[in-house]
């Protein structure tokens, strides 16, 4: 969010709200269109190319559909912000971030294999991944650059 | 999904957890379906995926169901999963 500080009082908040989402949806797998759609809404009206938003699109599902197939049943958010010549993405659950196997093991398995092959996919479409939370709350944060900065301004 | 005279099961749209939960099943009820058409699919992520593959092998109570008209969306997802060349799938 180079442009939009707090510093420069001309930008008007919307400007913001524009290039930020948070969601809040309950630990079902029917949510995960819901927050998936809203994610590539946002990531177009911001001018992310097209790239970039299939990949988060893809990202965005995977780490949804784990968080509510695999973390408790309450509620999972999701934080999108556009900035810094990046998109980063947040998804937050309920459940010990013990639950997910260390980064370095999200690799693709066997072309004959059924599954294991979500988390891999995220890792290769993203710049970075991240696994942080406390015993009771899982937060994966997913950086993927943006060719070019990060969209009209 | 429309299900063609020909044992095509016609698919469209997105295919994630909850979607491919209702394809499985649907796979798993119909032996009339022999073949997967998936032009019309425009998002599919590991879920969707796991279900192709599985109807491709004959896993998961399936029998070898053949794979059709792959979708960008799809050959997307099979490049970024290395399994390209790996299923059988027809143009």
């Amino acid at each position: 969010m180079e442009h939009a500080t707090s510093a420069d009082p001309v930008l008007p908040d919307a400007v913001l709200d524009e290039r930020r989402l948070r969601l809040e949806v309950p630990a079902q797998p029917s949510e995960v269109a819901r927050v998936r759609h809203a994610v590539v809404d946002l990531l177009v009206r911001a001018g992310i190319p097209s790239t970039v938003v299939d990949d988060i699109e893809l990202v965005v599902s995977e780490l949804v559909s784990n968080a509510v197939v695999h973390g408790r049943p309450a509620p999972v958010s999701v934080d999108v912000g556009i900035g810094h010549g990046e998109v980063a993405v947040a998804v937050s659950n309920r459940g010990s971030p013990d639950a997910i196997p260390a980064v370095e093991s999200w690799v693709l398995p066997a072309p004959q294999a059924l599954s294991g092959r979500g988390l891999a996919i995220v890792r290769r479409l993203s710049d970075r991944v991240d696994v942080r939370g406390s015993g009771e709350n899982t937060v994966v944060v997913v950086r993927r650059r943006v060719p070019g900065g990060s969209g009209p301004s | 999904m429309r299900l063609d005279p020909d044992g095509a099961l016609v698919l469209d749209g997105e295919i994630d957890s909850f979607s491919a939960g209702l394809l499985a099943e649907r796979l798993h009820v119909d032996p009339t379906i022999t073949t997967l058409d998936l032009a019309g699919i425009s998002f599919i992520d590991s879920s969707g995926l796991r279900v192709l593959v599985a109807a491709n092998q004959g896993a998961d109570g399936t029998s070898g169901i053949r794979l059709r008209s792959p979708s960008s969306a799809v050959q997307r997802l099979l490049e970024i999963s290395g399994l390209t060349g790996h299923l059988d799938i027809s143009a």
